[in-house]
């Protein structure tokens, strides 16, 4: 289970704290570009960090309205912001040919692991294209962050049934793509 | 979409959910955190002053919870809530009038740049610190002390409305008084009393001030009593003022006494013995929320005044069977009751997010805020000025003395806004008389939904 910020350090950062604040940023800054860089793969290391930055702005901005006790995680909250951010991103320029995101546990794999790992990754990718930014950030939100499907449809405005059907589409057809890599068809 | 929403999702199967995980993600690059530090300095100012911003945050909580939300000047918006036993708060440097309940002791109505903090015990005992600016206090009689600190000294007070003005003492900066002897002084702090009376302490001096008394209390600690018509004879801070303009200021300050009287007269009559929610007892037969008689609307319409009852819809918390409830429901009626309000709830937030979009244009924070956040985003939007037209077209329409607009959609979205806020009290009614019928509808709602709010103030009349 992944951790949340003290509550007693979000009042603080609420409050204007800048150690409370750069402790949000701690905490929370591994979610949000794992996010952030799987909604906009393909797109440079920039242009990651830049929508990562600028949803923390955005949460600066909206914590003071957040609220303490309140339904939503903290993680939850700031995950749906990065991922709007991130669905922005992606209306506003086209996607890039080539992705730069390093695949740190490849480099480490032999050669034939490293042509397999970089296929699935391919596979994965693939997959998420053919989403709507939308369900593919309903994607990412589930399957890398675990947020409920009640969550996920709350944060991008999607109805939860819909969420459901196309999660099931997505998975089905990343199986597909996944079984050519396997099975190498 | 029936389909979609019977359609259980297809999982991954453990091959594919650990072919996910090849796929590591990027990490932050060092230094990102100290990055995002110092665009958020640049965004939304230093540290200190951004933390001096937020401070008003939490005054602006305090001022949800307890239902006062001051649209300065023109719209003076009042609203009333059962007084908790102790509080503290501050209102610091403000842009606008600020109205602030002082616990169960009294208001304070704060003039933009003033700072006050005060904290109040259990059994009523307040202290309020007033290091800069005018505050005008409305305190409620009791037998516990109320005692306003100043850097001149301490005003100490039992019950009355008065006014204490703090002159940058530091700097300091001359107030001048233009008083009934027409002498010019410079003073740290004036105190102007309305209403009964108060004694100024000081290191050098102890001086009693009566109604309808300016007092100053010197630099150095002396206290001068220095008119004794405060409404005809006094200036204010701003020893420019004309006669007219301090006439005009009395008129407003006399207009704001008798609204906050009228709100102090419905909080002593609803916190009844028992701590119960007690009906209120008016002429228009305990229904001044809802259902005030004509001559009462045309009343209103001439401090450009409009109340409303609604349940509280933007937090509602769904009732437990069995649970007590202060509405008197039955077992069985919990349930419609639940779906009724949720319904409201849900309408509510649909009405404010869509107010929201369009007065903000942030999608983001639409999906993300709550209705109440919202909705004070979309008051923060509007002019005092704007407030009080609206409210002036709002109380002579509910009066009869004019119709409602043929095009609603031409109104502002602030109007549109209010209009529908004025509404809700009713159609949560009959959304509970769709399930249980009209009389127990009525019966349910009563004198008053639970959540109460008075809005006053022409266009123009608290302009300075």
């Amino acid at each position: 289970m992944e951790q949340e910020i003290d509550e007693v350090v979000l009042r603080r950062a609420i409050r204007g704290e800048e150690a409370a604040a750069r402790a949000m940023v701690v905490m929370y800054q591994g979610r949000v570009f794992a996010l952030v860089a799987r909604m906009l793969a393909g797109r440079g290391k920039a242009t990651i960090e830049d929508v990562a930055q600028d949803t923390f702005l955005h949460v600066f901005r909206q914590l003071p309205r957040f609220e303490v006790g309140g339904a939503a995680k903290v993680s939850t909250w700031i995950l749906t912001i990065a991922a709007r951010r991130a669905i922005d991103e992606l209306r506003r320029k086209r996607p890039a040919l080539v992705a730069d995101v390093a695949d740190t546990r490849a480099d480490r794999a032999g050669a034939d692991e490293r042509a397999r790992r970089r296929e699935i990754v391919g596979a994965i990718e693939a997959a998420l294209r053919e989403l709507s930014p939308e369900l593919r950030a309903a994607f990412l939100l589930r399957e890398y962050h675990g947020l409920e499907y009640v969550e996920i449809a709350e944060a991008l405005g999607i109805d939860l049934g819909t969420v459901k059907s196309r999660l099931s589409r997505a998975r089905a057809a990343l199986r597909e793509r996944l079984a050519e890599v396997h099975d190498g068809r | 979409m029936a389909a979609d929403e019977q359609e259980e999702p297809v999982e991954l199967e453990a091959r594919e959910a650990a072919a996910l995980e090849v796929w590591t993600a990027l990490t932050p690059p060092p230094g990102f955190a100290d990055r995002v530090m110092a665009a958020r300095e640049r965004a939304l100012g230093t540290p200190k002053a951004a933390a001096a911003r937020r401070r008003r945050w939490p005054y602006a909580a305090v001022a949800a919870a307890v239902m006062v939300t001051a649209a300065a000047g023109a719209a003076l918006y009042v609203a009333t809530r059962r007084a908790s036993p102790g509080s503290a708060g501050d209102v610091r440097g403000v842009a606008e009038r600020t109205t602030a309940e002082l616990g169960d002791r009294g208001v304070a109505v704060v003039e933009p740049g003033a700072v006050i903090s005060w904290k109040v015990d259990g059994g009523g005992a307040a202290e309020v610190e007033q290091s800069a600016g005018d505050v005008f206090y409305r305190v409620d009689r009791g037998g516990e002390a109320f005692v306003v600190h100043t850097p001149a000294g301490d005003v100490r007070v039992t019950g009355t409305c008065f006014r204490i003005e703090v002159g940058d003492m530091q700097n300091k900066k001359q107030m001048v008084l233009s008083g009934a002897v027409g002498a010019a002084i410079a003073a740290a702090v004036v105190i102007t009393v309305y209403e009964g009376r108060v004694v100024a302490e000081t290191k050098q001096a102890k001086t009693e001030i009566a109604a309808g008394t300016r007092a100053t209390i010197g630099a150095d600690g002396t206290a001068v009593a220095m008119a004794r018509d405060a409404a005809a004879g006094a200036a204010g801070a701003d020893g420019a003022a004309t006669k007219e303009e301090l006439l005009a200021r009395t008129q407003a300050q006399r207009t704001e006494i008798a609204q906050l009287r009228t709100k102090v007269e419905e909080l002593e009559k609803r916190s009844g013995a028992g701590g119960g929610r007690q009906p209120l007892e008016h002429p228009d037969d305990g229904l001044i929320w809802h259902n005030p008689s004509p001559e009462t609307l045309k009343e209103w319409a001439k401090e450009c005044m409009v109340r409303v009852d609604q349940p509280s819809l933007e937090r509602f918390n769904p009732l437990k069977p069995g649970s007590r409830n202060d509405r008197g429901l039955e077992a069985s009626e919990i349930e419609p009751y639940n779906a009724a309000m949720t319904d409201m709830a849900k309408q509510l937030k649909d009405v404010i997010r869509g107010l929201y979009v369009e007065t903000t244009g942030d999608t983001v924070g639409a999906e993300t805020l709550s209705a109440d956040a919202m909705r004070r985003e979309i008051e923060e939007k509007s002019s005092r000025e704007e407030l009080g037209v609206i409210l002036q077209k709002l109380s002579a329409e509910r009066a009869g003395l004019q119709p409602p607009p043929a095009d609603l959609g031409k109104t502002s979205t602030i109007e549109r806004f209010m209009r529908f806020y004025l509404t809700l009290g009713d159609a949560a009614e009959a959304a509970l008389a769709k399930r249980l019928g009209v009389e127990r509808a009525k019966a349910i709602r009563g004198s008053a939904w639970e959540s109460r709010s008075s809005m006053s103030g022409c266009p123009g009349s608290g302009d300075r």
